[in-house]
């Protein structure tokens, strides 16, 4: 073999590996951004006129073969699409490869605020677990060594009654909207 | 730390009525974000302190000037050099100075860094101030370190889960020494307790960050 010979072996072998790294690496990042979330369930610890308080357990899977770090985490909780808290995690959380991991979003309320913002009647939505919504809504960044998403989108929606009695068929992981 | 929250409002008590709360979300996303959003989202990222609420401590101590001075507090995080030196001692001691944040401390101390790189595991001072009035007017490092206390406090104040930020913003305004601050320490009720009990200038500080329309509350 001539020493040109050589020379564009090793050039070629160097631009395959190149772009086998680069393949990897775009296939990896598909897969975490497409890491998908539900909620997997929830306690209630509290159901009356004057505070409500449950968490909520909302799952994500990371699909990619890259662990990532899930932080920034901010998430805006509506019941019947009325604004009732933030919630804020200001923690790291790891999710290995091919593995899930559960968020916590523990809140509470004072239903009599629903009412003075505007909400006509809270007894029915207390006492009727299907009528009681509630919407979570937020983000979060998802980092490996090398990448972050930044704002990942996550928008839940989810009734008591189902929050309570998760069907298996409901769990479907939902995937990133935006 | 596992899974640890904080639902915000943490009192249904305000300081600002929405109008104000409306103003001051927009001073944050037009003229703060801007400016120092980038340095902000960096060292969020490094020292895990949400962005939310380095933003709400830069709103409220400094209204986003880096050249904000006090006798005894400097900058966007309104930090005194004695205050700034003890915490890259403490957070080097607990073995918590990531490699990121050790890179941006050498790029602004050079020589002096050494001083923190020599720091012994749990060591908690090596009684000098190293850290300057005028480094502290550097926005990335001021808000360097300020995250980097606030994430100590925010390791130190959380109790079943939740975050005391009601507590953490007391201390970070009188100090963990002040008759106030151990007050707050010691507290071990409510945010709304909390409040009828320590001064309205620290009461306030609580509902304008944690309240009904507070900064956190009202950013994103």
């Amino acid at each position: 073999m001539t020493p040109k010979t050589t020379k564009g072996l090793i050039i070629g072998g160097l631009l395959l590996a190149t772009s086998l790294v680069v393949i990897y690496f775009r296939k990896q990042l598909k897969l975490l951004s497409e890491a998908c979330y539900y909620i997997s369930g929830g306690v209630v610890h509290a159901l009356g006129m004057d505070n409500v308080s449950i968490t909520i357990f909302l799952k994500v899977t990371n699909e990619s073969d890259l662990t990532i770090d899930l932080s920034n985490m901010m998430f805006k909780v509506y019941v019947n699409k009325m604004y009732v808290t933030k919630i804020v995690k200001p923690e790291k959380q790891k999710i290995l490869s091919k593995a899930d991991v559960i968020i916590k979003l523990d809140f509470q309320f004072n239903p009599q605020d629903l009412l003075r913002a505007g909400l006509a009647n809270i007894a029915p939505i207390l006492y009727d677990k299907e009528k009681l919504v509630i919407d979570i809504k937020g983000s979060l960044s998802a980092r490996t060594g090398i990448v972050t998403l930044r704002d990942f989108p996550i928008e839940e929606s989810i009734t008591l009654k189902e929050i309570l009695a998760p069907s298996p068929d409901g769990n479907k992981c939902k995937k990133k909207t935006a | 730390m596992a899974n640890i929250s904080v639902s915000i409002p943490l009192t249904q008590k305000s300081f600002y009525d929405t109008t104000s709360a409306k103003a001051n979300a927009d001073r944050i996303n037009n003229i703060i974000k801007p400016k120092y959003g980038k340095i902000i989202d960096n060292i969020s990222k490094i020292t895990n302190v949400p962005s939310e609420l380095i933003y709400s401590f830069v709103f409220i101590e400094s209204r986003g000037s880096e050249t904000a001075e006090t006798p005894y507090a400097v900058g966007l995080l309104q930090l005194s050099p004695a205050t700034a030196s003890d915490v890259l001692i403490k957070e080097k001691g607990l073995g918590r100075l990531e490699k990121e944040e050790s890179e941006m401390l050498k790029k602004y101390l050079g020589g002096r860094y050494e001083l923190i790189a020599n720091v012994k595991p749990n060591q908690k001072t090596i009684g000098k101030t190293f850290i300057t009035r005028e480094d502290l007017l550097k926005p990335e490092l001021n808000l360097l370190i300020g995250s980097i206390l606030l994430s100590q406090m925010i390791n130190e104040f959380t109790e079943d889960g939740k975050v005391r930020l009601d507590k953490i913003a007391v201390i970070y305004n009188t100090g963990r020494f002040s008759k106030v601050g151990k007050e707050a320490i010691a507290h071990s009720g409510t945010t709304d307790e909390l409040i009828t009990k320590i001064p309205q200038g620290q009461a306030d500080y609580i509902t304008k960050l944690v309240g009904k329309h507070s900064l956190m509350e009202g950013i994103v």
